[in-house]
């Protein structure tokens, strides 16, 4: 009995602790000063881009005119939401084929797994310019996979679904790579034990693997988008029209200078800015799951 | 019955060797053997985890080698707890069942008598990560149980739990075992629960299996030096079969001439098991042995652990290690530099292949 109450009132004390420490408005906040030598030549980088998205910010603030002008054309909105939607696209294709891809890279332990993934990464590395070569001479009317795919009707030149051929061949890394991480970070005693409790690889992958690997999954997705609008070079090499954002930017700045480019760029940040900020706060808890086990 | 019959298995530089061995139905075996002997491995290999090189398992006389672990019916428990992190205890015991296409309610007649057995009702709304250690292994053996397996793979499944949640564990799987007839095949690296649990043991080494039989037989009746070393036998000692006296054999041993029973012949090369246990020091003995071999040594150190005292002493060549209860010495008794003679019973004393 008397051990319970010394319990109980220590218990309280701690409470009481906990509550004080909460209200006190002079409570100390500790930052590691020791992280500060890290930050220095770091901020360059996030400077130079406030510093950038300030110019550009004011320039378009004291000519708002000018700016919503630009944000009604016709011909800015059909290149915007092409964009948004072509790297839609791309990015649902690279689920589908890039998804099972990752996870086959993450668990193999062929010794091929080395020469796949600097396949993967070949986009990575190469001009954009020789990106766009590559899925031209494929897709072209000519080509291995555009001659069959003309011949059921599909067009990838000047077309909607050569804008995505090469969306989707500039990104893929970038989502691979992503998701091959998170596949790689779920412990496969995981997919083990289901697998022994009857679970197919497939059903363990889709019950297990995949819940654990959202938030990586979610991350490498937007990547891949990110990567998929702001592709010009390959892009314009398949399908100069119908244009996308950067190439009408692009366009403009060489028929109308940098007075009409800086508008279009603005309106493109805005935008992009605020899709990656809404779908990063709605996938926020998305996949977090405390892993103490 | 299960039986791995020649099993052999490459996985990087690590590698089964033709492991041959069958666990009886309903029987608790255990497989020991130190670090990186492969007893993990083994155990994956029975669950269907991985593609063999040579070599067959078989359940209940059927050749199960080419099934996946989904068709096997075997289901492992890792050391640490394989719960799935985004799933509460109940969907984590139902997993196997919703595998299985039970209904919801078959479901939930099956986890809650499973959740009474194990004695985690109370857990069943919570996530793994807020459980103890022994609870998530409880919530593991449920889960592997609510699948009916009629084998459990369990590796390790104690090792990080405290005294009473293990007693408690055990006593567990006891129940299960025999209300369920389960065969439970266990890797461990404690001895005292394969010496206190197991029906049968089986001993691997680096790949290799190099003892297995009954627990009498594998830990109490060892052939070699390798298998004693490892199921307990403290002190070891090489030596040569000098002469014989009718059934028993002469050794000369740092000084001591020793008679033992043994076939052995005449300069063969033997070794001598004796568990520190088995041992007394002459004066200060229980009861009277009978046949008593006797060593002379001096003591090197002398230390209260417990229950018992570490008497280290050295003869000629060699080190003893004794164990004596520490009600037979009274404090002071025997102190370090002393000579004293060390008694074992013959029978306690093992012939081992130097091996």
């Amino acid at each position: 009995m008397h051990s319970v109450q010394v319990e109980k009132h220590g218990l309280n004390q701690y409470n009481k602790g906990v509550r004080m420490v909460e209200r006190n408005p002079h409570r100390r906040r500790h930052y590691d000063r020791s992280l500060i030598p890290f930050l220095i030549p770091g901020s360059t980088i996030i400077l130079v881009t406030i510093l950038a998205l300030g110019t550009l910010t004011v320039i378009q603030i004291n000519d708002i005119e000018r700016f919503l002008r630009i944000a009604g054309d016709h011909a800015v909105l059909h290149a915007l939401f092409l964009t948004i939607f072509a790297g839609m696209c791309a990015v649902m294709i690279l689920s589908l084929i890039g998804t099972p891809l990752a996870y086959y890279l993450a668990r193999t332990k062929s010794r091929f797994r080395g020469i796949i993934e600097s396949i993967v990464d070949i986009p990575l590395i190469l001009p954009h310019t020789v990106a766009g070569i590559l899925v031209y001479l494929l897709f072209m009317r000519e080509g291995l996979i555009g001659a069959p795919m003309s011949a059921v009707g599909i067009i990838f030149e000047e077309a909607f679904p050569g804008i995505v051929a090469a969306m989707t061949f500039v990104s893929a890394p970038f989502y691979v790579n992503a998701v091959r991480e998170g596949f790689e970070k779920v412990p496969v005693h995981l997919e083990n034990a289901a697998r022994t409790l009857g679970a197919t690889h497939s059903y363990a992958f889709v019950t297990i693997t995949l819940p654990l690997a959202t938030r990586e999954i979610v991350n490498g997705a937007l990547l891949a988008w990110g990567r998929s609008i702001g592709e010009f070079a390959a892009v314009i090499i398949i399908a100069y029209y119908p244009m996308v954002i950067s190439t009408l930017i692009y366009y403009r700045f060489t028929t109308g200078g940098i007075a009409e480019a800086q508008g279009l760029a603005f309106l493109m940040i805005v935008i992009c800015f605020g899709i990656f900020l809404l779908v990063r706060s709605v996938t926020r808890f998305l996949g977090r799951y405390d892993d103490r086990v | 019955m299960i039986a791995c019959e020649e099993v052999t298995l490459r996985l990087g530089a690590f590698s089964l060797k033709k492991v041959t061995f069958s666990v009886h139905r309903g029987s608790w075996c255990f497989i020991i053997g130190p670090s990186g002997a492969g007893k993990t491995i083994i155990l994956e290999a029975l669950a269907g985890l991985h593609i063999l090189s040579e070599g067959r398992v078989v359940c209940n006389d059927r050749d199960v080698t080419d099934l996946p672990p989904e068709k096997r019916n075997m289901a492992l428990v890792y050391q640490d707890s394989t719960l799935f992190p985004h799933m509460t205890v109940f969907k984590n015991i139902g997993y196997g069942l919703k595998v299985l296409h039970k209904t919801k309610g078959e479901i939930e007649e099956i986890v809650s008598e499973l959740l009474l057995l194990l004695n985690i009702s109370h857990l069943k709304e919570r996530y793994p990560a807020t459980l103890s250690g022994g609870e998530q292994q409880r919530v593991a053996i449920a889960r592997a149980l609510a699948v009916e397996s009629k084998v459990l793979l369990l590796d390790e499944p104690f090792s990080a739990l405290d005294p009473p949640t293990k007693k408690r564990l055990i006593q567990d799987l006891q129940l299960i075992r025999e209300k369920e007839n389960v065969t439970i095949i266990q890797v461990t690296h404690s001895r005292s629960e394969a010496r206190n649990l197991a029906d049968q043991i089986i001993l691997l080494n680096d790949g290799e299996l190099i003892a297995e039989g009954t627990k009498e037989e594998v830990m109490y009746h060892p052939t070699t030096k390798t298998v004693a070393s490892f199921v307990g036998y403290e002190n070891i000692f090489d030596c040569v079969i000098s002469g014989r006296d009718g059934k028993k054999g002469l050794i000369r041993l740092g000084g001591n001439d020793l008679r033992i029973q043994t076939e052995r012949l005449t300069g063969e090369k033997i070794a001598l098991g004796i568990r520190s246990e088995d041992m007394s020091i002459k004066g200060f003995e229980n009861g009277s042995l009978q046949n008593p071999i006797s060593i002379d040594c001096n003591v090197d150190s002398i230390r209260k652990d417990g229950a018992l005292i570490e008497v280290i002493g050295s003869f000629p060549g060699n080190r003893i290690h004794a164990d004596i209860p520490s009600g037979l010495i009274q404090n002071g008794a025997v102190k370090q530099g002393d000579l004293i003679t060390i008694l074992i019973p013959e029978a306690a004393i093992r012939v081992l292949d130097p091996i």
